[in-house]
């Protein structure tokens, strides 16, 4: 393209010629179309949607902050809060035997088990 | 346009609903002028298409925002100068960090030469040669403005949109074009035709 030129002004802009410009109805019908297409990618792209405005950057940071909290988490806390007492209580078997043996400090006598299971109401 | 076709705002508005369709004869009714403006600017076919497209994305995001009732050409080509503006400075920083490093391109490059159908239109009986350097000789916007009418036959109005300048200022841009290349095509004939 030429610069335009001898002439110019100090204040007037650089303007070029048009003369590359290709100028056939099939070359803007493709160019429209190709700048529709890109139009509508951009409209739902997230990075789009993030970049519009205030609420789209509230919305990345509160996502964000949520991320960085969450991953900022002990990992070990909750594991520790449950004592070894209440896990096996939450495991034991719901019948009067296997409460018998998982819920006390020393195994029960041979007896006590045997006449729970002939009487489990009794329990 | 003819009274048939929607207006412009009319466009905006659906478009504003999502309207595709409605966004797609936008695009089509303004992408020619708008690329030509921008190779005005630009100096650059590929740039100006760029730019086109990245415009045309704002209107798209923002058409809600606008108020429709505005004239949308001046908005429009006020998005298309601004951001044309912005791609020749980020271009002229590259381009001096490349010649501070050494290794970039020449700052001017040669011109490469004018369409010769294009020229043919201005004077059917000057030579392309004789046409191209009385064109050369025209101020920027004397040269801009009657490229634009009195070659690709761009309405006045639009014009004066497109630079963002009056329909007179364009009119007088393009009488004292008009009147520059008789002179200098006169001269350049009078003196091939002397012995």
């Amino acid at each position: 393209m030429t610069r335009s030129g001898a002439g110019r002004m100090s204040n007037e802009p650089e303007l070029f010629s048009t003369s590359r410009v290709p100028d056939d109805d099939a070359h803007w019908d493709a160019l429209a179309k190709r700048i529709t297409g890109h139009a509508a990618r951009e409209e739902y792209s997230a990075v789009s949607w993030v970049s519009r405005g205030p609420i789209g950057l509230l919305a990345a940071s509160l996502a964000l902050a949520a991320a960085i909290a969450f991953a900022a988490l002990p990992t070990d806390a909750p594991a520790a809060s449950i004592s070894a007492g209440s896990l096996a209580a939450a495991l034991s078997p719901f019948d009067a035997v296997g409460q018998s043996v998982v819920s006390r400090d020393r195994p029960p006598a041979i007896a006590e088990l045997l006449l729970a299971s002939a009487n489990p109401a009794s329990k | 346009m003819t009274h048939d076709e929607p207006s412009d705002a009319e466009l905006l508005r659906a478009t504003a609903r999502g309207d595709a369709a409605a966004f797609g004869v936008l695009v089509r009714r303004y992408v020619r002028p708008a690329t030509l403006l921008g190779a005005q600017l630009l100096g650059d076919s590929d740039d100006a298409e760029d730019v086109v497209q990245d415009a045309f994305t704002v209107v798209h995001r923002d058409a809600a925002r606008f108020d429709a009732d505005r004239p949308f050409a001046a908005w429009f080509y006020a998005i298309v100068r601004r951001l044309a503006s912005n791609r020749r400075a980020r271009d002229r920083r590259r381009e001096r960090l490349f010649q501070l490093w050494g290794s970039g391109p020449a700052a001017e490059q040669a011109s490469p030469p004018l369409d010769e159908s294009l020229l043919a239109r201005i004077d059917g009986a000057a030579s392309v040669a004789l046409a191209a350097r009385a064109m050369d000789t025209l101020p920027p916007m004397q040269r801009a403005c009657f490229e634009l009418v009195a070659v690709r036959d761009v309405p006045v109005a639009e014009v004066a949109a497109m630079h963002g300048i009056s329909e007179s200022t364009v009119r007088q841009h393009i009488f004292r074009a008009r009147a520059a290349l008789r002179d200098a095509l006169g001269e350049e004939r009078r003196g091939s035709a002397k012995p």
